[in-house]
C-alpha cells in the first residue's frame, strides 16, 4: 500500500535512535510485520533499498519476523 | 552493537492522532473516521444524514480527497462546516493532515465530526486519525465478498454500511453472504444497510450516531 511513507518512517525512527547511540553504520534491521499491518514485506524491502541510499543504513540487512495481527514494529537494530 | 527499539514504525503517527483525541474529547466531540471505496457513497451518505441531525447536534466534516475540493463543496451545502484536504496522491489521511485541517474548524460551536478518509480499502485502515471509532462504507455494487477480501480495514469497523441498496434487484448481491464475511472478519460491528440516494436506512443511521453521542 505505502510502503514508501512506512519506509520514511523507519528511517527516522532508527537515524534518531542511531545518532542517541552514537552508532554511524548499521548493518541489520530486526522487524515485526503483522499479516493485517497492509504492508507486503517485498515491497518494504524495495523501498528501503532506495530511501536508505546515502544514509548510515545503506547495505542494512532486513530481517522481518510475521505475525498474525497488525504489527508494525522495529524490534531492534545492530550496528556499529 | 545491538539496540532494543521495540517501537512502533508509526509511532509518529500514533503519538499525534492521541493529541487530536485528546484535543477532541477536551471540546467534548465525537468523531468518526470514514472509509470506504471510491464511489461507495461516503459523501452522499453524509449529504443525506447531515440535513436530518436535530438541531442541537452541530456537525462538521473533513473531506479527504487525492485532489479537488468538490467533496467539501457538496458538503457545505448542507449547511455545516467542512474543511477539505488534498492528499496530493498519498492513499490515505494521517493524524498530520487532520490536525491542520482542524486548525480550520471552529471546535466551540460542534458536538460531531465526520472525518471522510480517501476513497481506499487498504491504505486508511493503518492511519489512526484520533478518531473515536470507524465507519465502514460498503456498496453492494461492490459485491458481498469484500469483509473477507478486505479484512484489515473490516475488523477494524465499529459499523459497515452497505449503500445502494435501492439498485438491489439489478445485482447479485446477497446480503446473507455479506453478513457471513462480516461475521468471520468482525462479528462486533454493526450493520445497516441504506440507500443514500432513495433515503432508506438513514434514520437508523441518524439513531445510531446519536446514540453514541
Amino acid at each position: 500500500m505505502h510502503e514508501l511513507s512506512v519506509t520514511e518512517e523507519l528511517l527516522n525512527v532508527i537515524a534518531a535512535r542511531a545518532a542517541t547511540e552514537g552508532i554511524r553504520k548499521v548493518y541489520k534491521i530486526n522487524l515485526k510485520i503483522g499479516e493485517f499491518s497492509g504492508v507486503f514485506p517485498e515491497s518494504l524491502k524495495f523501498a528501503f533499498e532506495v530511501l536508505s541510499r546515502d544514509t548510515i543504513t545503506e547495505g542494512a540487512l532486513i530481517n522481518i519476523e510475521t505475525s498474525p495481527g497488525d504489527e508494525l514494529q522495529i524490534i531492534s537494530f545492530e550496528g556499529d | 552493537m545491538k539496540v532494543n527499539v521495540m517501537t512502533d514504525i508509526l509511532k509518529a503517527n500514533d503519538l499525534l492522532a492521541q493529541d487530536i483525541k485528546n484535543l477532541l474529547r477536551e471540546k467534548r466531540i465525537v468523531s468518526w473516521n470514514i472509509m470506504g471505496s471510491p464511489g461507495s457513497g461516503k459523501t452522499s451518505i453524509l449529504e443525506a444524514l447531515i440535513p436530518k441531525l436535530p438541531d442541537s447536534i452541530r456537525a462538521a466534516v473533513i473531506e479527504g480527497d487525492l485532489a479537488t475540493s468538490r467533496d467539501a463543496e457538496r458538503i457545505a451545502k448542507t449547511g455545516v462546516q467542512s474543511a477539505q484536504i488534498n492528499t496530493n496522491g498519498a492513499c490515505h489521511l494521517d493524524a498530520a493532515m487532520v490536525r491542520s485541517a482542524l486548525d480550520s474548524l471552529n471546535l466551540e460551536t460542534i458536538s460531531l465530526l465526520f472525518i471522510e478518509n480517501v476513497g481506499n480499502l487498504v491504505c486508511p485502515a493503518g492511519f489512526s486519525i484520533g478518531e473515536n471509532g470507524r465507519i465502514i462504507v460498503s456498496s453492494i455494487t461492490e459485491g458481498d465478498d469484500k469483509p473477507e477480501k478486505y479484512p484489515s480495514i473490516y475488523r477494524t469497523a465499529n459499523l459497515v454500511l452497505v449503500n445502494k441498496m435501492d439498485l438491489e434487484s439489478g445485482t447479485n448481491f446477497r446480503m446473507e453472504s455479506f453478513k457471513r464475511g462480516m461475521e468471520k472478519t468482525n462479528p462486533r460491528a454493526d450493520i445497516i444497510p441504506l440507500s443514500a440516494v432513495k433515503g432508506s436506512g438513514i434514520h437508523e443511521l441518524l439513531d445510531w450516531i446519536v446514540d453514541r453521542l
